[in-house]
């Protein structure tokens, strides 16, 4: 299923820091973490992934470092931050309240 | 993975044309590509299969670059102070100038030559502010990627600004000398020190564009540069009839050292301040 791009774009900020909320991970990682929550039916374009990070990473919200892979190659590792916990939480809200909402209007 | 080699270094040159100022960005972009390529090959995908699958998932190497222009390119703080400081005196220095030649104490070639150096000038020492405090954060280990990126483009802009201004501040320099002195240049001190001031900016535009540290230390030693040229013509040529105060030579003998003491401190190790005093980091 392709999503509308805006609700791609809402939607990429709160589901990396939530991929994140369960230990750091890399860029590679985090791509197959989306097709496995999505059961292969949302469609992501790899390469939009990166922006996301750095502009979470310039928010604040991640942290990131390069580390040495297993097959000898730098890998750049992402981790969340206390303020992306925060700004996580405060996504779950918004959405659960949308969702909420739009559960109400649908039933 | 040998039959990629040849397409990912294609690859990979591609996508640097794009985002010249973020090596960073294209390693990570190249590690996911290598890691599809793997996935796909490891899945029975031929080579040309897998190469066009896995291009395709990461997206037109023009696009990314696109992408990647519209995520926050923050600044840093003391190359924004430096622009502003620079900005906001050349302003200042604009209006004095403009007023003067409005009311005939000045005439208006030599007020656009003044202009064009100090601006000049202001902008090299906007760069070489900067570069100290690049410096200092070098020394702390908190010249991180972002930190660096932004020194880099702003360094672009006020090195170029300088020569540019510079050259500007010569030619009218040459035109003003024709009209009042009957010859275009006569190798004085405050002439030679402009040429010095034209060649070092080149030089640094192009090393600006090399790599961080050699821009921090073109920057700073840049100080000494445009102090030395600029007020240390004067105790060659001191301007009559005042002449050059006592304390002048030993300031500016004090600036150009601290500047040189802070160039061989860009030589030491990232972090070795903070490593010293008990805290620290390495850059990143």
């Amino acid at each position: 299923m392709k999503l509308a791009k805006d609700l791609v774009a809402a939607s990429a900020g709160p589901l990396v820091l939530s991929i994140l909320s369960g230990g750091e991970s890399y860029g590679y990682a985090i791509i197959q973490r989306v097709r496995e929550l999505s059961g292969g039916r949302v469609e992501w374009t790899d390469g939009m992934l990166y922006p996301v990070l750095h502009r979470l990473e310039t928010q604040g919200a991640i942290t990131s470092r390069w580390r040495v892979a297993e097959n000898g190659r730098k890998r750049k590792y992402y981790a969340l931050k206390t303020t992306g916990r925060r700004v996580l939480a405060e996504h779950r809200q918004q959405w659960e309240m949308v969702n909420g909402m739009l559960a109400t209007a649908w039933s | 993975m040998a039959d990629f080699e040849d397409r990912i270094a294609s690859w990979r040159r591609e996508l640097s044309s794009g985002m010249e100022d973020r090596p960073d960005v294209v390693d990570e972009l190249e590690d996911h590509l290598r890691q599809e390529l793997e996935t796909l090959t490891r899945a029975g995908k031929t080579p040309d299969d897998a190469w066009d699958a896995a291009v395709a998932a990461l997206g037109d190497a023009k696009r990314l670059a696109r992408e990647f222009s519209k995520t926050s390119r923050s600044g840093w703080l003391p190359t924004r102070v430096a622009i502003m400081v620079l900005g906001g005196c050349g302003l200042l220095v604009g209006a004095y100038l403009l007023a003067a030649v409005l009311r005939d104490r000045f005439g208006a070639l030599l007020a656009a030559h003044v202009f064009a150096v100090v601006f000049g000038y202001g902008a090299a020492f906007a760069f070489g502010f900067s570069a100290a405090a690049a410096v200092v954060a070098h020394a702390t280990g908190t010249l991180g990627v972002r930190q660096s990126q932004a020194f880099r483009r702003a360094g672009t802009l006020l090195t170029a600004t300088t020569a540019a201004f510079t050259l500007a501040a010569i030619v009218l320099g040459a035109l003003w000398l024709r009209a009042n002195r009957g010859h275009y240049w006569s190798w004085d001190a405050r002439e030679v020190a402009a040429l010095c001031v034209l060649g070092w900016n080149c030089a640094a535009l192009a090393c600006v564009r090399r790599g961080v540290m050699l821009a921090v230390v073109v920057g700073v030693v840049g100080n000494a540069v445009v102090a030395t040229g600029w007020f240390g013509a004067a105790l060659i040529e001191p301007p009559r009839p005042q002449g050059v105060p006592g304390w002048f030579a030993p300031v500016l003998a004090a600036f150009v050292t601290s500047q040189l003491t802070l160039a061989a401190a860009a030589f030491m190790p990232a972090g070795w301040f903070a490593r010293g005093t008990g805290g620290g980091q390495g850059t990143a």
